[in-house]
């Protein structure tokens, strides 16, 4: 179990953390070993964040596009 | 509420004035609902990107995949499940047998009907975000309200 995981448990017995419904079926989850966590994905910082945005904005209707393609002929 | 958010409505989230963008985005910013995608959601929605991005936008195309993993991190908008494969595949064979839904979109209902109810509190309702039709009418078959 990794260190994310184990902090996780640790705070959901924290009972402010406890009234929090995406971190008390993240520690069920956890539990059920079907959390998955990339260890490949770093913490972005906010400009990088703001330029994924503004790319999407760009370029997502083709993203768009071509996942309801895919979904219309069946892929 | 606990639900299964799907590749469709994660990509409209980050739209600004596509059908159905606005009502995305409220769905993963909702604190009362914890939100769950598969795997395939990462390697789905970033083949999307890759071919769209071809023509000459490696920098866009770098851009919106760091978007998307910062929204799969455990810190993100939406967690990550897995579960047992072979239990997995046995469902979505059983769903794209019963009702004709392509591969991905029977695993990701078959990963949802598996997973979902794990997490739910007693009574608790449990979602399925899609905005493809098919798919949300077997969710919805299956126990899932719409989202």
């Amino acid at each position: 179990m990794n260190a994310w995981v184990t902090d996780l448990l640790d705070v959901t017995v924290d009972a402010d953390v406890a009234e929090d419904r995406q971190a008390r079926a993240d520690a069920k989850a956890a539990a059920l070993g079907m959390l998955v966590v990339y260890d490949d994905i770093p913490e972005y910082d906010e400009e990088t964040l703001r330029r994924g945005e503004e790319a999407w904005r760009e370029l997502g209707p083709e993203v768009l596009r071509i996942l309801n393609e895919d979904r219309s002929t069946g892929l | 509420m606990i639900a299964y958010v799907d590749s469709s409505l994660i990509v409209r989230a980050y739209l600004e004035d596509e059908d159905g963008s606005i009502a995305a985005q409220r769905v993963l910013a909702d604190p009362s609902i914890a939100k769950y995608t598969g795997r395939w959601t990462r390697i789905e929605v970033s083949g999307a990107i890759v071919r769209a991005a071809r023509a000459g936008r490696p920098v866009l195309r770098d851009d919106m995949l760091t978007r998307l993993d910062a929204d799969l991190r455990p810190a993100g908008r939406i967690r990550v499940l897995a579960g047992d494969d072979a239990e997995i595949e046995a469902r979505a064979l059983a769903i794209a047998r019963d009702h004709g839904l392509r591969a991905l979109d029977a695993l990701h209902v078959a990963l949802a009907s598996i997973a979902i109810p794990k997490l739910a509190d007693k009574g608790e309702p449990i979602g399925f975000a899609s905005r493809d039709g098919d798919q949300a009418t077997v969710a919805e078959s299956l126990g899932f309200a719409a989202v």
